[in-house]
């Protein structure tokens, strides 16, 4: 049952010779695939990693020109805001001028009126006055008589007038 | 009982006698590895599928254990040590098939295991030889003392006998447990028997191999 013999020899040179075809036509193939495929791989992580990185150096660039954006749109609504208001402030600087002015007219137009309206007044007063006048003493008074005292009666009512 | 596990057709060629069933059953199990390894080359796809997938998920996982058994340089040996496995996986299952003591594992004849083992030894010289340099290799028969010559000579010979008779004295008994179990209980049992010494054969490629790469680490 154990029994070493010729069957030895050929057993060691069956081994190298197998060896030696299955290392020339099949190890190499598959060695070259695994490798090929182990370096493609390796390459597939390394250009990720890349893409991954300039990924990142994308996006906190474009996040600081977003921030640097928003400061400025901020700056811009700012500017806006006081650019209104300084505009609003103008308006209403000039709508209360523009009121002032219309008061002041006014003003001087009733003080006008007012002083017509009186001197008007003081003609009437002063006709009236001499007709009744002229009645109570019933005397024959010319015009010129008449304008006479009419004048000196508005001039006694300036007088006084100015007086007060 | 006659067992006919472990008997031998024995012819004689050049005034030496062959056990030519072993011989048979050797070509056969290294043509049945070359079919399987050379058809896992033809598809070279970089997405594999089939026997390439497979083939290439076994090397794989092989030398990964070479690395870490032999070094960084284990490729220089990965031949040697994929022919090993991939021929003692073949040769142990082959005396499972059920053709009636056609195919004998050729791992069960000590003159295979042996011839294994010192082709294996050979090579582990070789390569010192190769790599280091006839100096080196005679120097490190005296390491660390010169007197240590003789423990290193007993161990560099025990090596392949210890590789030959594990491997041998496992296919051995496995092949003919199997023969007395199917002679005793012929139903059920040998089923059993062969589903166990599926895992023995692989177990055993495995060990054989892995033995090989841990002797090679110093020829590297």
């Amino acid at each position: 049952m154990v029994e070493l013999n010729g069957t030895l020899l050929i057993q060691i040179l069956n081994f190298i010779i197998l060896c030696a075809i299955l290392g020339h036509y099949c190890y190499k193939p598959i060695i070259k695939i695994l490798d090929e495929r182990a370096n493609r791989i390796k390459n597939d992580l390394d250009s990720a990693a890349k893409s991954r990185d300039d990924a990142a150096k994308l996006k906190e660039s474009y996040e600081a020109q977003l921030s640097e954006a928003q400061v400025k749109a901020n700056e811009i609504v700012s500017k806006a805001v006081k650019e209104a208001e300084v505009q609003a402030q103008a308006q209403i600087q000039a709508a209360h001028e523009a009121i002032e002015k219309e008061k002041e007219a006014a003003t001087k137009q009733i003080e006008r009126e007012r002083k017509d309206a009186l001197d008007d007044l003081k003609s009437q007063f002063a006709a009236i006055s001499c007709d009744i006048a002229a009645k109570i003493i019933s005397t024959n008074m010319t015009p010129d008589i008449n304008d006479r005292l009419i004048n000196e009666s508005i001039a006694k009512l300036d007088a006084q007038k100015a007086g007060k | 009982m006659h067992l006919h596990t472990g008997t031998h057709v024995v012819s004689m060629l050049f005034g030496m006698s062959v056990n030519w069933d072993t011989i048979f059953t050797t070509w056969l199990s290294a043509l049945i590895v070359f079919l399987i390894v050379f058809a896992a080359t033809r598809g070279r796809a970089m997405v594999p599928s089939g026997v390439q997938n497979v083939v290439e998920m076994v090397f794989e996982f092989l030398f990964g254990q070479f690395r870490a058994n032999v070094g960084k340089n284990y490729r220089k040996v990965s031949t040697v040590l994929l022919t090993l496995f991939m021929f003692i996986l073949t040769a142990n299952q082959i005396g499972l098939l059920p053709t009636e003591h056609l195919t004998a594992s050729p791992t069960n004849d000590l003159n295979t295991t042996l011839g294994l083992a010192i082709a294996s030894s050979l090579l582990i010289h070789f390569y010192y030889i190769k790599n280091k340099g006839f100096g080196h290799w005679i120097k490190h028969f005296f390491q660390p003392i010169a007197p240590f010559v003789f423990l290193n000579l007993i161990e560099e010979i025990s090596k392949p006998i210890t590789l030959a008779m594990r491997l041998f004295g496992n296919i051995l008994a496995g092949e003919i447990l199997l023969e007395v179990l199917n002679n005793l209980a012929p139903w059920l049992v040998p089923i059993v028997w062969i589903a166990f010494s599926l895992f023995v054969g692989v177990i055993q490629a495995y060990i054989f191999t892995t033995l090989v790469s841990v002797y090679m680490k110093e020829s590297v």
